[in-house]
């Protein structure tokens, strides 16, 4: 046998060897194989009946209930809990433990057996955990108190991915709150805040309560942690949705938000871009290019006015492009400009935006905006954009004057709505 | 006669190993450039060891690194690629060092705790650790029954070293500057009588690569031998290696970033104008081995009995603190990253952290000063010592025997079987080596502390001696020993003919160990002191091979092994430092592995190709950490463990003229894990962590710990006893380390396994996906002059200065669950060191 004959078969046991499968593991997703819930959650909440004091019932033996999860410690609002709903109702968890989210994070299912807990209530809002006979409760003694961590994995199992988070109870007006909505997630909606953009969502020192009106009559108190990472962030302005869960504080109804992903729709005007002429705009995005003749836009600076100027002679062509501005609703331009002594044509300058700018001009590309009267000297005119703009776009001055002028702008600012969050 | 003489002789060309004679040709090298030039690589290959020892491995998941065997040099892929691979800290087929066995006289050097041979116990005693069997891979040894990384046979015998006196100076920018080796020895007298000595010194740090880093070695080296008459010979050998160094700390790459130093150490800091290390190592663990040697007048076997003993202490300082902050100079809270920079203030603080790093050693390395300033103010109000140096040491004796027969039964089969026998003790204890300034210790769990008010016991380490005020010198935290015994028969036969040789053989025997608590913990009383439960292992182990001779210089072999070992004993309890309790499902580790190899030798070319594949199943490993969560040590058991190693392995040497050549040598593996082990996590403060076993889902990840593609390209000059070497040698597939906690269920949470941030928590971090390049050079020259022979050699190494090869890379134990953050607990890394060099004088007489 000679080497040359060998080799093909080396070669093969090699690969063999080496080609074996060799996908990356992927831990799986923890699911539960125990008893299924025997319970539901409503029937479970019959078994305490809330009263005067803080106190607590036991659960029957075997009991085990399952929920979709729909609290998040994400944002530090939840601290220490876990609320669960299925479609008959929700409770809250105590757990003595912080980073939940991960493990139980919104949507996901899980099966709660309760032996060894007990159902209790915190100034009426029933909660499911372990009770502290010896804490001192106001001029009582006994609370509710959390699971330790430790024990978590005795009580509290995980099955499969996380779904879609159960629909909420969409509330329009505080009169349509019942009693089985406590602990479930629900949608307010036409809110506003009463301090809207006056207000943190909380105070820094002790979790703060926030009046949320409903449009359609009452209001809710919107309940926040100091420690929520969103706790020094302004109440949003105007109206919107939103979403949380509903808990009370005695007969106070409380709404406890997530994350600020549960306030939707809140808007308010922002600028998006304005233009520093303390510094070269050209170090900024600006870019000019002149299609025809020799003058150029340029950036002017002296003690008395900044901005951007052209002295522009009959025949030339030249643009004044912006940086990419990214498109939200309702866009303004303001635009301030000044034609000292030399006034050109009123149509000398135009207005594009366009979309497709590519480093050069293509005037295909460019779509007018009509600026509705130039200043006889100085001024400020303020200019719609397009509603139906989508994308990221820019602004683009074309000076194109039939006689010899010079054009001044020292101002350009975009204004649109954003989320006033 | 001669023709059975022919035919061993081809027997041993076909395993490219020795199945060597029963006396080591030592004494017939007559060619002294050879020497030199194989001392130049033996020099270097030595040198990088040390710079390796000095390196910390605390948390770091893989071992210690022992470079490639240089001696394997008659095979044409080990002794081309060992030294140029050693940079990258290549492990051949990807195997931990413990599965190599090393012997000297026939008797086994691989510690009976660690599993892996201790080097440093014969560190610069080049002179005469010199030319040892070896045998790669799993072909047929006669010295040892030999594990799946192979064997190798130090021959220490004073009639095995001629007659001469010889002398080494060299000078070197790695661990040390200088060493002077001086070595005597008289051959065999004709009075039976054969004599060798050899002391040598290691020292400097003013060249050294590593800031902070020191090295004080010295090393003895003594052997007797009488020859009784030409059946019986007794050798008496004694040699240690008294060494104290400082050492290198690693770190993460924010830290290497910043100071753009990838060889910044966090263990040293000035004090008193001085530069000092905090993490001192000091080493000295003497080696007594008497040999008996046994040829009949027919010369049909040899028997080799040895009885040896080891003894000594290694011990390595580090700091310790008490309810003040952490010392250690690149803690995560200290580093830049780890202020919210989504706020002006945390943003401010990063830039001021940084600021401080850059310009301020205090910040940058440890505060000594700031230490002794605590430690004085406790002192005035009455209080322990805040801060303090504390000495972990391991104290250990070995005594064991044991005794081999080679045996030539035909013409045509060979007997190698022997018999060992060693039991150790090692105690583990830590002593307060340095208060700072401070006055007493008190030896209580700094992590229980918070945890326990109700119970007062469950904070002292040592309930016999609570509220002792200690001194410097006295044993606190832990202390414990450790008790094995194995004992082994093994007998391994090699049939040679024609066409086809073929080996058979098999190992039986047992291991026994058992912890002995020397303290009774506070958290842990009834479970801590006193003497656990014996365990017994049965370790067996078979090996076949067989080769076929295509013609004269043609050859194919295919070997197997298949092995069980016992679970090593550091992995075998769950909180070894205070509890007797075992871990769980504790299983012996099985092996099984094999190789097919194709070699062609002509006078001009010469080729080995080998295909291998090996599985290791039931791994233990315990992995010890600080845990800030649960404010305690925390050690996670994992069991189950399987591991996959194949590849292709090939080395070449092209001959051209008289004085050139041209190697290629490479290897190209794939080591993966092929399990999913079990986790049980437990801390030392008894925080009351649930006692769930967790899956780890790593299978298909890379095994790390060495590179699993390398390659040398070189050429060989050799012409007047001047030899040059030029190696290009580049390395890829480089893997960090792996934390198992990443790949939980519970670490996955429910993240998509599409989203970035799972990929960013489970996937494992590959280091230079493009590969790393480095370039070697060495020559040497040497005149003899009458009886004299003067020789010099210089060699270089990583000639490009190539600063980005990374040798050991792991993620730390800890998981940011809170962020998800896999950035608040960076990966750790070490880097190979940039251009080092090694400049050597000899001198010998004879």
């Amino acid at each position: 046998m000679k080497y040359h004959s060998i080799k093909p078969l080396l070669l093969a046991a090699v690969a063999i060897w080496l080609f074996a499968a060799c996908d990356q593991d992927v831990a799986p997703v923890m699911t539960y194989n125990g008893p299924k819930a025997n319970c539901t959650i409503a029937q479970l909440l019959t078994y305490h009946e809330v009263g005067a004091l803080d106190s607590y019932d036991s659960i029957p033996a075997g009991t085990v209930i399952s929920g979709i999860v729909t609290s998040s410690d994400e944002a530090g609002n939840c601290y220490k809990f876990l609320t669960i709903q299925d479609s008959t109702g929700g409770i809250q968890i105590k757990i003595g433990n912080t980073a939940l989210f991960h493990k139980y994070s919104v949507g996901k299912r899980i099966y709660v057996k309760c032996d060894g807990l007990v159902l209790g209530d915190y100034r009426k809002l029933h909660q499911l955990g372990w009770w502290d006979a010896g804490a001192v409760n106001g001029s009582n003694f006994g609370a509710m108190a959390a699971i330790t961590p430790n024990r978590e994995s005795e009580y509290i199992f995980r099955d499969g991915a996380p779904q879609h988070e159960p629909a909420p109870v969409v509330i329009t007006a505080a009169t349509q709150i019942k009693s089985e909505y406590y602990n479930c997630l629900v949608k307010i909606e036409a809110a506003s805040f009463a301090m809207g953009g006056g207000a943190n969502f909380s105070e820094s020192t002790a979790a703060t309560s926030r009046t949320l009106n409903i449009a359609g009559g009452g209001s809710v108190e919107v309940r926040t942690s100091n420690y929520a990472t969103f706790a020094s962030s302004i109440l949003p302005e105007g109206s919107g949705a939103v979403y949380g869960i509903l808990t009370r504080y005695n007969n106070t109804n409380q709404l406890t938000i997530r994350t600020l992903k549960d306030l939707q729709g809140f808007v308010s005007r922002a600028d998006i871009l304005t233009v520093d002429f303390s510094q070269n705009p050209f170090d900024n995005g600006w870019q000019q290019i002149t299609a025809t003749g020799s003058d150029s836009w340029q950036y002017f600076s002296n003690s008395m006015y900044h901005g951007f100027v052209i002295y522009g002679h009959t025949g030339s062509c030249s643009y004044l492009i912006s940086p990419d501005i990214d498109a939200v609703p309702n866009m303004t331009l303001t635009l301030s400009h000044r034609i000292p002594d030399n006034l050109g044509n009123a149509a000398g300058m135009k207005l594009y935006y366009t979309t497709a700018f590519g480093g050069t001009i293509n005037e295909a590309d460019l779509h007018e905006l009509t600026i509705p009267s130039y200043p006889s000297n100085e001024g400020t005119v303020t200019i719609s954009l397009p509603s139906n703009m989508s994308s990221r776009y820019r602004l683009i001055f074309k000076y194109a004057d039939s006689q010899t002028s010079t054009w001044y702008i020292n101002g350009i600012t975009v204004s649109g709505e954003v989320a006033s969050l | 006669m001669k023709k059975e003489i022919l035919l061993i002789f081809i027997c041993l060309t076909i395993y490219n190993i020795a199945v060597s004679q029963v006396t080591p040709d030592i004494k017939d090298t007559t060619d002294t450039g050879r020497n030199v030039a194989t001392e130049v690589d033996a020099i270097v290959i030595n040198s990088i060891q040390e710079a390796q020892d000095e390196r910390e491995s605390d948390e770091s998941g893989s071992s210690n690194y022992v470079p490639g065997l240089l001696h394997s040099s008659r095979d044409v892929y080990a002794g081309n690629s060992s030294y140029a691979f050693s940079i990258a800290y290549f492990k051949n087929r990807g195997l931990d060092n413990k599965y190599e066995e090393i012997s000297m006289n026939g008797f086994l050097m691989n510690n009976l705790v660690t599993g892996r041979a201790n080097y440093s116990q014969w560190g610069g005693l080049n002179h005469v650790v010199l030319y040892p069997e070896t045998i790669f891979g799993l072909n047929a040894v006669n010295f040892t029954f030999g594990d799946i990384g192979g064997a190798t046979n130090y021959i220490m015998r004073a009639s095995s070293y001629r007659q001469q006196i010889r002398a080494t100076y060299s000078l070197s920018n790695r661990s040390y500057n200088n060493r002077l080796m001086f070595t005597g020895s008289t051959g065999l007298l004709k009075n039976g009588w054969a004599f060798a000595a050899s002391v040598s010194a290691r020292f400097g740090n003013a060249l050294t690569y590593v800031d902070g880093t020191s090295y004080d070695g010295y090393s003895y080296f003594v052997s007797a031998e009488k020859q009784f008459n030409k059946e019986h010979a007794l050798t008496l050998t004694a040699f240690a290696a008294p060494t104290v160094r400082g050492m290198q700390g690693n770190s993460v790459s924010e830290v290497y970033d910043m100071l753009d130093d990838h060889y910044y150490n966090p263990n040293w800091g000035w004090y008193q104008g001085k530069k000092r290390n905090a993490r001192m190592r000091s080493t000295h663990e003497p080696v007594i081995m008497l040999s008996h040697y046994y040829t009949p007048k027919s010369n049909k076997f040899l028997i080799t009995t040895t009885i040896t003993s080891t003894f000594g202490k290694n011990s390595t300082t580090s700091l310790n603190w008490f309810d003040v902050p952490d010392p250690r100079p690149d803690y995560y809270r200290y580093l830049p990253s780890y202020q919210d920079t989504t706020t002006e203030q945390g943003r401010a603080m990063a830039a001021y952290t940084r600021d401080q790093w850059l310009n301020n050693a205090d910040v940058r390395q440890i505060d000594w000063d700031n230490m002794y300033k605590v430690n004085q103010l406790a002192t005035q109000q009455g209080k322990q010592a805040q801060y303090m140096v504390e000495n972990r040491v391991i104290d250990h004796i070995l005594i064991g025997g044991s005794s081999n027969i080679v045996a030539t039964l035909t013409d045509h089969i060979k007997l190698a079987a022997g018999v060992d026998i060693r039991g150790m003790k090692q105690r583990n204890y830590k002593t307060i080596n340095d208060l700072l300034g401070g006055t007493y210790w008190l030896d209580v769990d700094k992590y229980s502390e918070g945890d326990f008010p109700e119970d007062a016991n469950i904070i002292y380490n040592n309930l016999d001696e609570k509220d002792k005020q200690l001194s410097e010198g006295d044993i606190f935290g832990y202390n414990y020993n450790y008790y094995i015994y194995k004992q082994r028969l093994w007998a391994m036969f090699t049939f040679t003919y024609n066409k086809v040789d073929f080996h058979a053989g098999a190992e039986v025997g047992g291991t026994e160990y058992w912890r002995e608590g020397k303290m009774r913990n506070g958290r842990f009383a009834n479970e801590s002191k006193g003497k656990s439960d014996v365990k017994t292992f049965l370790d067996a182990a078979a090996k076949l091979g067989v080769t076929y001779k295509i013609t004269g210089r043609n050859y194919l072999t295919l070997n197997g092994a298949i092995t069980q070992s016992a679970p090593g004993i550091l992995n075998a309890f769950l909180a070894p430092r205070i509890r007797n309790t075992y871990v769980s499902n504790l299983k012996p580790e099985k092996a099984l592995s094999g190789e097919l190899s194709y070699i062609m030798k002509y006078p001009k070319v010469q080729l080995r190709i080998t295909g291998y594949y090996a599985y290791i199943k039931d791994i233990t490993k315990l992995i010890s950490f600080y845990h800030d969560d649960y404010a305690s040590m925390v050690n996670y058991s994992m069991s189950g463990i399987d591991q996959r190693h194949a590849g292709v392995e090939a080395g070449a040497e092209f001959k051209i003229g008289s004085m050139f050549a041209i190697v290629v040598a490479g290897n190209y593996g794939d080591y993966r894990y092929a399990s999913r082990p079990k986790v049980v996590i437990n801390a030392e403060n008894g925080y009351d962590i649930p006692d769930v076993e967790q899956t780890v889902y790593w299978k298909n990840y890379h095994v790390s710990g060495t590179p699993q593609a390398a390659v040398t390209l070189g050429l060989k000059f050799n012409h007047n006893y001047w030899y040059v070497n030029i190696n290009a040698n580049y390395f890829n597939k480089i893997y960090c380390d792996l934390n198992p906690e990443r790949r939980t269920s519970n670490a996955r949470g429910t993240l998509d396994v599409n989203s970035e941030l799972y990929h960013l928590i489970a996937d494992q971090t590959v280091l230079s996906p493009k590969g790393e390049f480095t370039l070697d050079a060495s020559v040497s020259k040497s005149w003899r002059i009458k009886r004299y022979t003067i020789g010099f050699n210089a060699s270089v190494t990583n000639i490009l200065n190539n600063k980005n090869l990374t040798t050991t890379a792991w993620e730390q134990y800890r998981f940011d669950y809170n962020e998800m953050n896999v950035n608040k607990f960076q990966n750790k890394y070490y880097y190979a060191l940039g251009t080092t060099f090694y400049l050597g004088l000899s001198f010998s007489f004879n």
